[in-house]
């Protein structure tokens, strides 16, 4: 029985990290985002599987999210050494070049089990994305199996309509005396 | 509305409450125009925060806030009700009755609360609807008052 994640606190993580510079490693938990939204995207495997073509548009639309209050972070099964040595690779050569945010490296695999991701016989995890809202609880999650990749543009649809809150349209248009009374 | 565009003319207005303001006297200012309606209750929720930004943000980077008053039916045309209300939220900027939609129109406003934000050269920066918005505003506010103040914050 699959079990509900959207609407509901966002399961816990912890996991290493390769930073966009290339260089350093660092350790992100999902208490770090509060007060903040995160987009968490999923892919299966540096280097094979994987075009590039997303995670490097993500890190391009930095400034686009950082006006939306948004952090960044991408996750596969992959050690962190895997996601530097990628990071290092060229963009001509299939690599990502400097990212504006980390990858996490979720090497015993909890991290894609938890939020229903993981392929459990290849031990790689599905494309997915999840939107957390700053006080911890999952907002939204689209995921599949084939090779779709997620767009940057969509993604920033949903997070604007997700920070709207309540709306009230104005559906009413002024009567013939408020144009006339000028 | 664009972003970029720039500050569309007060005309048309019903009635301003508060004194009227021009464009002459918001030249080299940023300016922070908020619609709302009475029939809006999440409008009223927001209505303390715009003036803490006017306290914050008034002084130091001379912001400037104009509210426009958006009717959403009929009942909201009822100026005595929108004036009850800027008394009661002790609202001292200057507030346009928008009861002909012209302002509204000029905007391109489909929703309230909104708040669209323009730097000190009137073009706009930012437009943010619904209440959840207000966190996110506060951060253009500071992005864009930082770079038209030399101090920063």
């Amino acid at each position: 029985m699959a079990e509900r994640l959207v609407g509901r606190p966002a399961p816990d993580f912890t996991m290493e990290t390769a930073l966009g510079n290339g260089q350093d490693f660092g350790k992100v938990s999902l208490s770090d985002y509060k007060g903040k939204w995160l987009v968490m995207f999923f892919y299966p495997l540096d280097f094979t599987f994987v075009c590039p073509t997303e995670i490097i548009a993500f890190s391009e639309s930095k400034d686009i999210f950082e006006d939306l209050d948004t952090e960044i972070l991408g996750v596969s099964t992959d050690s962190k050494f895997s996601h530097r040595a990628w990071i290092n690779t060229s963009r001509d050569d299939n690599g990502l070049g400097p990212l504006t945010y980390p990858l996490a490296s979720d090497i015993n695999k909890t991290v894609a089990r938890d939020y229903g991701v993981l392929i459990e016989e290849e031990g790689i995890a599905l494309r997915g994305l999840f939107i957390i809202d700053p006080d911890g609880i999952l907002k939204y999650q689209v995921v599949n199996f084939n090779d779709v990749g997620r767009s940057v543009d969509e993604t920033v649809r949903v997070l604007q309509a997700l920070q709207s809150g309540g709306l009230c349209p104005a559906n009413w248009k002024p009567g013939q005396k408020f144009l006339e009374a000028k | 509305m664009r972003l970029r565009s720039p500050l569309p003319a007060f005309e048309g207005v019903t009635e301003w409450v508060n004194g009227q303001a021009t464009k002459e006297q918001l030249a080299g200012k940023p300016v922070l125009v908020h619609f709302w309606s009475v029939s809006c209750h999440m409008c009223k929720e927001g209505l303390p925060q715009i003036l803490v930004w006017r306290e914050h943000y008034g002084k130091p980077y001379d912001l400037q806030v104009i509210g426009v008053h958006m009717p959403r039916s009929e009942k909201d045309t009822d100026i005595a009700a929108a004036k009850a209300v800027i008394e009661e939220y002790h609202l001292e900027h200057p507030i346009m009755i928008d009861n002909a939609h012209a302002i509204t129109d000029a905007f391109q406003n489909e929703y309230v609360p909104s708040y669209y934000l323009f730097d000190a050269e009137h073009q706009l920066r930012h437009i943010q609807a619904g209440e959840k918005g207000l966190k996110l505003v506060e951060q253009r506010l500071q992005k864009i008052m930082g770079s038209t103040n030399q101090e920063g914050q």
